[in-house]
């Protein structure tokens, strides 16, 4: 590859890591697509290479959210159980599926996300600290204050566990998408634990789909390294721009970005 | 309010810096490989070896797919060792089966 083709690929992973940390739904949504319709990848080596820049997505972020307390621990360890085999039957079934039908199965994604960045999860109201078996506090830098809340609908989310591993294993995203919805509006979870924990999760959860598909040949390292890299330093980038963009402007944007390129991966399915 | 006063056999602070630690290390030795791999990899420059580059790349994606298996080990073990056996036996759970996902990768031919 010459240094012209690794500064493509940096650039549009940098991108998907920038714009997928502003609006916290992962680099994935956007990286994989992105190879598809630009780069003319194959679906299956751009999933592999996204699935990888999701594990480094995670360690990177893992680090300060376990310190400060941010991810509960507890609750994703408890989860990974079934994200884990979630992934397991999707790098299974991702076997058995033909490259269109991973890309027609993204636009369905797509669309699903462009709703959630335009519709953010509401929240429960708090429950008394007894009522739930997972517990958890952190002190809210915003807010300076000590933020202590109880996890409920431990099934549910084990459920949903299961739903999220099977997507992430599909379409190499982090399954953030599906697992932090839930976890604010259904389990009393409020939203930056939710995300800080599902970030703290997916890591475990892409390596069960990322060792197969390294192992079937999929992961491609001259293309899942720049990918890793230009992830990495976008989403240090979103991070740091988030906080200083109207976020109203940035989700109406970023849906747009999101329902055209499920109109694109559908043509690339052939739905069109 | 301290970790302990949550929940008996929760992590400690302590603890919660161990898996910190593991993740970074892992993450920045794995990101160290693959730049330097990558750079070699570049055609066209005066140090480009993409043998030397193709080894770099693998063992940083090595290296990355071993950071959340380390932790799964880690987090297991810490919660061994605050005698929180539930939450060491859920990790044992994930750990079992991304073993067995690995060993599906390995052994079923495409």
């Amino acid at each position: 590859m010459s240094l012209v083709q690794f500064a493509e690929v940096i650039l549009i992973a940098f991108f998907a890591g920038a714009y997928g940390s502003m609006l916290g739904v992962g680099g994935g949504i956007i990286l994989v697509p992105a190879l598809i319709a630009l780069l003319q990848v194959e679906p299956r080596t751009a999933v592999a290479a996204s699935i990888v820049s999701v594990i480094a997505t995670s360690c990177a972020g893992a680090v300060s959210f376990v310190r400060e307390r941010y991810a509960n621990v507890e609750l994703a360890v408890l989860l990974e159980t079934t994200t884990t085999a979630g992934a397991l039957i999707g790098t299974l079934l991702a076997l058995r599926v033909s490259g269109d039908m991973v890309a027609g199965l993204f636009a369905v994604l797509l669309i699903y996300a462009a709703y959630t960045v335009l519709r953010p999860p509401a929240a429960i109201p708090a429950r008394p600290l007894e009522s739930g078996e997972i517990r958890g506090a952190y002190f809210d830098q915003k807010i300076k204050e000590e933020v202590s809340y109880s996890v409920v609908r431990l099934r549910l989310g084990i459920a949903a566990g299961f739903v999220a591993g099977n997507v992430s294993a599909l379409l190499g995203v982090g399954g953030g998408i599906v697992m932090v919805p839930v976890m604010v509006s259904r389990m009393g979870v409020p939203l930056r634990a939710a995300t800080a924990t599902s970030n703290f999760m997916i890591g475990v959860t892409a390596v069960a789909t990322a060792i197969p598909y390294y192992a079937f040949g999929d992961v491609i390292p001259a293309l899942a390294a720049p990918c890793v890299i230009g992830v990495l330093m976008g989403a240090r980038a979103g991070s740091w721009l988030a906080p200083r963009t109207k976020a109203a402007y940035l989700r109406i944007a970023f849906a747009t970005v999101l329902l055209y390129t499920a109109y694109a991966m559908a043509r690339r399915a052939g739905l069109f | 309010m301290d970790d302990s006063e949550i929940s008996s056999g929760a992590l400690t602070g302590n603890d919660r810096g161990i898996i910190a630690n593991g993740l970074r290390l892992g993450g920045n030795l794995s990101f160290a490989l693959l730049a330097s791999g990558l750079f070699l990899r570049v055609e066209g420059h005066f140090v480009s070896n993409p043998r030397l580059g193709n080894i770099l790349l693998n063992a940083g994606l090595v290296a990355l797919l071993a950071t959340p298996v380390y932790r799964i080990l880690t987090t297991m073990w810490l919660y061994w060792q605050a005698g929180n056996r539930r939450f060491a036996i859920y990790c044992m759970i994930s750990l079992i089966v991304v073993a067995a996902s690995s060993a599906v990768g390995f052994l079923v031919r495409r």
